[in-house]
């Protein structure tokens, strides 16, 4: 294909530009390379970020191609607990790479109240849709009853939540759900989940 | 001297399929009106959720998104999807 190779000293911004059939598809100036269309073709090339980072726009454009890296951000939420409204501590750090998200969080509650389940909502991405049940785990601090052991937490396709549950000691693998009978006063925890969103 | 000056916008606001509202809180710090730095805090809000301490713009969009229909379809939709007891 043919091409132009233009040096623009008419500009203000005095642009190296590169055109083909008379249309500007990059340019090089003070502060880069920009590209205004198509794709970046390296092929033999590493990429080697002089400076080290790779930054992406603030608001993802999704890639439904199972090799394109699309996203990455990093930040923090508000853990709740569906049912209480009051808390010592809450406390939350996300980091999403394409559609996968690894969250963290701590909570700290007085008292369980009535609860009949320990919903952890709020999550900052929504979970992908599917058949598959992202585990994650559930560390009790204090606040736990003695019997409710294994602690594991799992995430709920298509919503920002994942359940807390619990099996007895005698009971093996049947998990049972929190609720105010397993848990007690002065209740700390802290989990971690890791998920694939929907985007 | 430089001026330092931190804003905090919602920048983004989604609306999944379900009903659910997810928005992203920006904290920018500018200096001299130039922005220096950014970090960001995330929200979602369930259909059925308390909505009443949101931003305005936040609670405009969960009043209409949030209706008693979604709000059932989500609620029968948790429990569907749940796998544990």
């Amino acid at each position: 294909m043919a091409g132009i190779l233009k040096v623009d000293q008419v500009q203000s911004d005095s642009n190296l530009s590169f055109q083909v059939a008379g249309a500007n598809v990059a340019y090089m100036n003070s502060t880069g390379l920009q590209m205004t269309g198509g794709t970046l073709s390296l092929s033999g090339t590493t990429i080697i970020p002089a400076v080290g980072q790779i930054a992406f726009p603030a608001t993802q454009n999704a890639s439904a191609d199972a090799n394109t890296l699309d996203d990455y951000e990093e930040g923090t939420w508000t853990p709740t607990i569906a049912g209480i409204s009051s808390y010592s501590s809450q406390l939350g750090v996300y980091v999403k790479v394409g559609k996968f998200v690894h969250v963290y969080g701590l909570l700290e509650f007085t008292d369980s109240g009535s609860l009949t389940a320990l919903d952890i909502t709020n999550f900052p991405f929504t979970i992908a849709n599917n058949s598959f049940y992202p585990v994650g785990a559930l560390f009790p601090v204090t606040g736990f009853s003695s019997g409710a052991a294994a602690p594991v937490l799992q995430g709920t396709p298509n919503s920002t939540q994942a359940r807390g549950y619990y099996t007895t000691d005698s009971s093996g693998a049947n998990y049972n759900s929190y609720n105010s009978t397993a848990l007690a006063s002065g209740i700390n925890f802290e989990f971690s989940l890791s998920y694939i969103a929907t985007a | 001297m430089s001026t330092f000056t931190e804003t905090k916008t919602v920048d983004q606001i989604t609306v999944t399929e379900n009903g659910t509202v997810l928005y992203r809180e920006a904290t920018r710090i500018s200096k001299d009106g130039e922005q220096i730095a950014q970090t960001f805090h995330r929200t979602s809000l369930t259909p059925g959720q308390d909505y009443s301490d949101q931003p305005d713009n936040v609670k405009a969009i969960c009043a209409v998104a949030h209706t008693p229909a979604v709000i059932a379809a989500y609620q029968a939709q948790i429990e569907a999807n749940r796998l544990g007891q």
